[in-house]
């Protein structure tokens, strides 16, 4: 297969490297650090000791709008990395030249700054990452000449720390004790002085979930949040800084432009201004909210690669082909326009560079290798310990002895590191030569590990119910360095794995066509990826129009490039053999697995189409909310921004001199709809612009609750406000009002800089009112059987990771459905969707029934007691011949939830993995052990 | 090479004392310096708000002068004065329309125009150029002596002509701790002394003085120290009169005590508040 570099230390280097590799290329990761890095969390304490147990120091950074430690995750993904075969890690290194061939690249690296190496690879991926601005520029916070003020990092590693060590937040000075915090935002971000007007998009989440962490930890310290606006347009994030003033941080618009040191108290002094009135207060530690700037390394590998940047350095990236750079063959998972990305934006970028570089090399082979395994004769249990994990608690090898004595316990192995590649190979040897059956592993903190160790255990024919892992690091939070307690648990655990039974998987067929609900764009993205796989796919419109919103309004909100995408994007759509549209077409029911779906759709002409499909794609974006105030329908002159579009593009609307309003935040962020509509603002100001430049004597007002303009963008905010637009902000206690005064409209506004009401007599009124997911999407969620949010958004699994699959399986959300995005979001996610689809599309048959319930048919009395009680409806009286009158559960489509075995009155059903035996001699041996606690 | 040295308007009549200290600090350290010929009004106090050309040209003729008398560096002690001719440089050299037009204008009347080779400073970088020799020099360490310096709103504004960190400028609490006085931390440096409504608006400079005067105080320090008349100035004459004034210095003038030179006690009579109680007391004088 192709050799692929990628270069970057974090978590989308590592990612893609893994997905690559799974689709058969063998892949260099280059980074300059000697650890992973990355952004989302903190691994440079520790470089030449275990990564993973005596790094105490992990802090969990910049993830946006979630809150929880994302060690465990880069500990797993630098894992898997370490132990497979197609990935190699280049550590310390950087690239020093390359020489552009025909079909590939001549790449030399400085090989750890001793040798040079020379690489011949066919794609290159850029992921190396942002960096964080260093305050110390803006010498006007007194960063590094006042110790009392610190960054954010800085502040996620005292606060980790104090967490870790259960001591009260102290300062940096003089270890006072923190009663009084201040947050700054916008430090380096939206700023001239610093060559950075851009907005860097991630700090008011960070902020937020620091202040909640904080008050979580400490509650009496009080925090004052001092912003210009709050960058919250992400699904939820609104939901953080709403918790975090429920916790009762002070959030304060102002802008603050100097902080002040007491020489003797080395307390902080700022001076801000709330409701006009110039107050001044001293805080024990502040807290800057930095920004974001380009890799530093960015200016050296553009200059060798020859790729472009953009003003602030920034790999330039275009919309809509958001993984390409200029050159052919060299891709980024970097962001031009919105600078920093979060997690989730990472990972779906990480799947759109991953198609993107297959499609480039036209290569990609879905590796499946078959796995036989041991007939099993004589049970011979063998225990692996990580002596790192040992050493942490100061355990010694004593252990070993005691581990030994355990009955049915035939090898005890210890040795360091026992996650590394070497030792990897030493586990398997040890498998073989020993004949081991059942592993139990005892590493550190890495649940994921436990993965690892199963995939190289059945490399070796060990099915994986008979693996398993004892967590020693609960012993060490419990701070009860006890190793009694440990074999305790040690023999607890192996009663476990002596009763388990190896897991059976079936292999159940796939359909591979796919359906995809709602001929959005995102809808019509995933349905070319599919094509591109030779998926057949069937796309089911409602109305009788394809393309949605950003159709309907491309020609308004698209630049003339950016259009003819679009047109391309029809035609491809149109020509392709593998996709059928079907428009005035809705789902009516829906069963089945993942894999096999049955659907059935009502057509125009009242008929119903049967199809059956392997995965859906659920797409139905979102439509526009009809106000309910304003006068909106009750006067031609005030109109939406839809209505308004159309309008605007025509020359004529703005021949004459007028007044034009906009009124932002129609039906959003209120107690109805507190999320973001997300493209309002910038709609509203790129047509703002559009209005003025054509006519600078034109008068301008965008009234708003919020300006969201992250990334990039904050630049359209700022052009608007040099032409002259005005900005006016209110709140839902002040709403604009709007009387109709002869052939005006009479608008009077609250004005929060002369904190007096103004009257403003408009020509015209342009509401930017809330998008709304589709009115059908509560109705289909439940056909489908999947989540929706009280708003009609459907929900993912998890947050960052999974941002996609129902946990059904098979199910998936692209676009504007999921969340309101940007067009060029809207890209990315709808890609990452196709490719997680296409994983369960490409084979034939998907291997399923891991936990599963069993029937006894000779104790079965087909009572019907749990074709009742199942929620999937699986069981079924069988009609075979061979299990006449008896329940039959199929093993593809159980979920394994234990309903049907608990409630059967015969005990005829037992589930896998919690037989009654087994759960038996688990209780037994829990009782003889005493009463420490269980680690199952 | 000898430095052209431009008074301005000040340093005749209100600063003489840092003419004075100025010139016997630069001749104890043998660095070259002559007033130049026939220098005229740069448009700081009044001229520079009422048009750009003529600021341009008031400035640009000073810098011909000099160009055309060999001089390749020219300092100027006062911070308003420095900053227009720094700027009309700058200016000149990225061209701005109206600079231009009274370049020309110089060309036909002097027959000479600004050939931009001038390096323009403020004896404060002159200075630091030669701690070596200012280290050499110090007599009577100021050990004793507790100072905040302060830069005010001129030297390291609009960023354009800073030399020096704009936020936290460094350069005077270098020169400072070269005479062994213990140069005190604090948050003032270039905030503002409402110096320029001394005159207007006199009440408001009265308020801001002050709250400079007690955060001196405050950070420990016995005295301030600019590098600017109007500071100086400003700083004296509208501190709050009915408590305990705070003295206030021009760096050349301790640089000059740190040397003890002969006419120190001359520069020192000249000052508004009376600075002798404190040298007294410091043994310094």
């Amino acid at each position: 297969m192709a050799d692929i570099l990628i270069i970057g230390s974090g978590i989308a280097a590592y990612t893609s490297a893994l997905e690559l590799s799974h689709a058969g290329h063998s892949v260099y990761i280059l980074s300059k650090e000697d650890h992973i890095g990355g952004k989302i969390a903190d691994f440079s304490k520790d470089t030449n000791s275990c990564p993973f147990v005596e790094n105490q120091t992990i802090a969990a950074l910049y993830l946006g709008g979630s809150i929880h430690a994302s060690a465990t995750i880069l500990s797993s993904l630098y894992l898997q990395v370490i132990n497979n075969p197609s990935i190699k890690l280049i550590s310390n290194s950087k690239l020093v030249s390359s020489l552009e061939k025909t079909d590939s690249f001549e790449v030399k690296i400085d090989l750890n700054k001793q040798k040079e190496i020379s690489l011949n690879v066919e794609a290159i991926l850029l992921a190396q990452g942002f960096e964080i601005f260093d305050p110390t520029e803006k010498g006007e916070y007194g960063y590094s000449y006042y110790k009392n003020v610190i960054t954010s990092t800085e502040y996620e590693k005292l606060l980790f720390e104090s967490k870790q060590s259960l001591k009260p937040l102290t300062r940096p000075s003089d270890k006072k004790k923190i009663e009084k915090i201040a947050f700054i935002q916008c430090v380096g971000s939206r700023d001239t002085t610093t060559n950075s007007e851009f907005c860097s998009s991630i700090c008011c989440m960070y902020s937020a979930k620091e202040v909640i962490l904080t008050k979580e930890y400490e509650n009496k310290v009080d925090i004052a949040v001092f912003y210009l606006d709050l960058r919250e347009c992400s699904k939820n994030f609104y939901s953080l800084t709403e918790k975090a003033q429920q916790l009762n941080a002070r959030y304060i618009k102002s802008m603050i432009s100097t902080v002040k040191e007491d020489p003797i108290t080395e307390n902080l002094s700022i001076k801000y201004l709330q409701e006009n009135i110039i107050q001044e207060e001293n805080f024990d530690l502040v807290v800057l909210a930095t920004g974001v700037r380009a890799n530093q390394d960015n200016k050296s590998l553009a200059e060798i690669l020859k790729i472009e940047l953009d003003e602030f350095d920034f790999i330039k990236t275009s919309p809509l082909n958001p993984t390409a750079t200029n050159r052919k063959g060299i891709f980024t998972i970097s962001s031009s326009e919105k600078k920093a990305l979060e997690v989730a934006e990472t990972m779906a970028l990480v799947s759109t560079a991953t198609n993107k570089i297959n499609k480039f090399l036209s290569s990609e082979k879905i590796i499946t290798k078959p796995r036989p395994e041991k007939e099993n004769i004589q049970q011979n249990i063998g225990v692996f310990v990580c002596k790192n994990a040992l050493n942490t608690l100061n355990i010694d090898d004593e252990i070993i002895k005691e581990l030994k004595n355990i009955p049915d316990v035939s090898h005890v192995f210890i040795d360091e590191k026992i996650c590394t590649p070497e030792k990897i190979s030493s586990f398997q040897k040890n498998i073989e030569e020993h004949d081991l059956t059942n592993i139990l592993i005892a590493p550190c903190t890495l649940k994921p590990a436990l993965n690892m160790f199963r995939q190289k255990a059945a490399e070796k024919g060990i099915n994986s119910a008979l693996v398993d892992s004892i967590d020693i690091f609960n012993l060490y939070l419990a701070k009860n360095n006890d190793i009694l307690k440990f074999i305790s648990n040690t023999k607890k655990a192996i009663t476990n794995l002596k009763n388990s039974k190896p897991l059976r998987y079936n292999a159940a067929p796939v359909i591979q066509k796919a359906l995809i609900i709602g001929a959005s764009f995102s809808g019509l993205i995933a349905a070319l990826k599919l094509a591109e796989k030779n998926i057949p796919t069937i796309i089911i419109e409602k109305t009788d129009y394809i393309g949605g919103y950003v159709f309907k309004n491309k020609d308004y909100i698209f630049s003339a490039q950016e259009n003819e995408f679009a047109a391309n994007l029809l035609e491809k759509i149109k020509e392709n053999e593998f996709i059928e549209i079907i428009t005035e077409a809705k789902l009516i029911s829906f069963k089945g697995r993942q894999g096999y779906f049955k659907c059935d759709i009502l057509l125009k002409d009242q008929s119903i189409k049967k199809h059956e499909c392997g995965a859906v794609i659920v797409s139905t974006g979102t439509e526009s909310f009809i106000p309910n105030e304003y006068l909106y329908g009750k006067n031609s002159n005030i109109l939406t921004l839809n209505d308004a579009l159309p309008l605007i593009n025509d020359v004529s609307f703005t021949n004459e001199n007028k007044i034009y309003v906009f009124i932002q935040c129609v039906g959003s962020r209120d107690n109805n709809k507190p999320y973001c509509s997300r493209s309002c603002c910038l709609d509203s100001i790129k047509n703002a612009i559009k209005i003025k430049e054509r006519n600078p004597e034109t008068s301008i007002y965008i009234i708003a609750k919020t300006i969201q303009t992250p990334g990039q963008l904050e630049l359209e905010y700022k052009k608007a406000r040099k032409l002259g637009i005005i900005f006016i902000f209110y709140t839902d206690d002040k709403k604009p009002i709007i009387e109709e005064q002869n052939e005006k409209l009479s608008l009077t506004v609250f004005d929060h800089v002369l904190n007096k009401n103004i009257e403003i007599y408009s020509d015209k009124v342009i509401l930017a009112s809330a998008q709304i997911p589709s009115a059908d999407a509560k109705e289909l969620a439940d056909i489908l059987n999947i989540q929706a949010d009280k708003y009609g958004f459907l929900s993912e699994t998890h947050g960052e990771f999974h941002t996609i699959a129902s946990p059904l399986g098979g199910i998936f959300v692209a676009g504007s459905a999921h969340e309101i995005k940007t067009v060029t979001d809207c890209i990315s996610h709808a890609t990452y969707i196709a490719n997680r689809a296409l994983r369960l599309l490409v084979k034939p048959y998907i291997l399923l029934g891991f936990t599963t319930a069993d029937v006894d048919t000779d104790k079965c009395a087909a009572c019907l007691t749990c074709v009742r009680q199942c929620p999937y409806n699986v069981p079924q009286i069988s009609r075979d011949k061979k299990e006449m009158g008896a329940a039959y559960i199929d093993p593809t489509e159980c979920r394994g939830c234990g309903i049907c075995t608990a409630k059967c009155p015969n005990k005829a059903i037992s589930l896998h993995s919690y037989e009654d035996e087994k759960i038996f001699q688990m209780i037994n041996k829990a009782l003889e052990e005493g009463s420490y606690e269980t680690t199952f | 090479m000898k430095i052209a040295l431009y008074p301005g308007c000040s340093l005749n009549s209100t600063a003489k004392e840092y003419k004075m200290s100025l010139i016997d600090v630069f001749r104890e350290l043998a660095i070259p310096l002559k007033e130049l010929d026939e220098w005229s009004c740069c448009s700081a106090s009044a001229g520079h708000s009422t048009d750009p050309f003529l600021t341009y040209a008031l400035c640009l003729r000073n810098l011909v002068i000099a160009e055309n008398e060999g001089y390749s560096e020219i300092t100027l002690p006062c911070a308003a004065c420095y900053n227009l001719l720094k700027s009309a440089h700058n200016a000149i050299v990225n061209e701005v329309p109206e600079a231009l037009e009274a370049n020309q204008e110089l060309q036909k009347i002097m027959k000479s125009f600004y050939k931009k080779t001038l390096n323009i400073s403020h004896p404060l970088e002159v200075l630091a150029r030669v701690e070596n020799k200012i280290i050499d020099k110090v007599k009577n360490p100021l050990s004793s002596l507790k100072v905040v310096p302060y830069y005010g709103c001129l030297l390291t504004r609009p960023r354009e002509v800073a030399f020096d960190n704009v936020e936290q400028p460094v350069l005077m609490d270098n020169l400072l701790k070269l005479t062994k006085a213990e140069v005190k931390k604090w948050s003032y440096k270039t905030d503002c002394c409402s110096g320029s409504l001394s005159v207007a608006n006199t009440p408001q400079a009265e308020k801001s003085t002050s709250l400079l005067a007690e955060k001196a105080r405050q950070a420990g320090a016995d005295a301030i120290v600019t590098a600017c008349p109007l500071c100086q100035m400003t700083l004296e004459s509208r501190q709050d009169k009915d408590i305990q004034q705070i003295p206030i210095f021009y760096f050349t003038e301790l640089i000059a005590l740190s040397f003890s030179l002969d006419n120190c006690k001359t520069y020192f009579e000249k000052h508004l508040i009376n600075p002798f109680s404190l040298l007294n007391k410091l043994q310094l004088i």
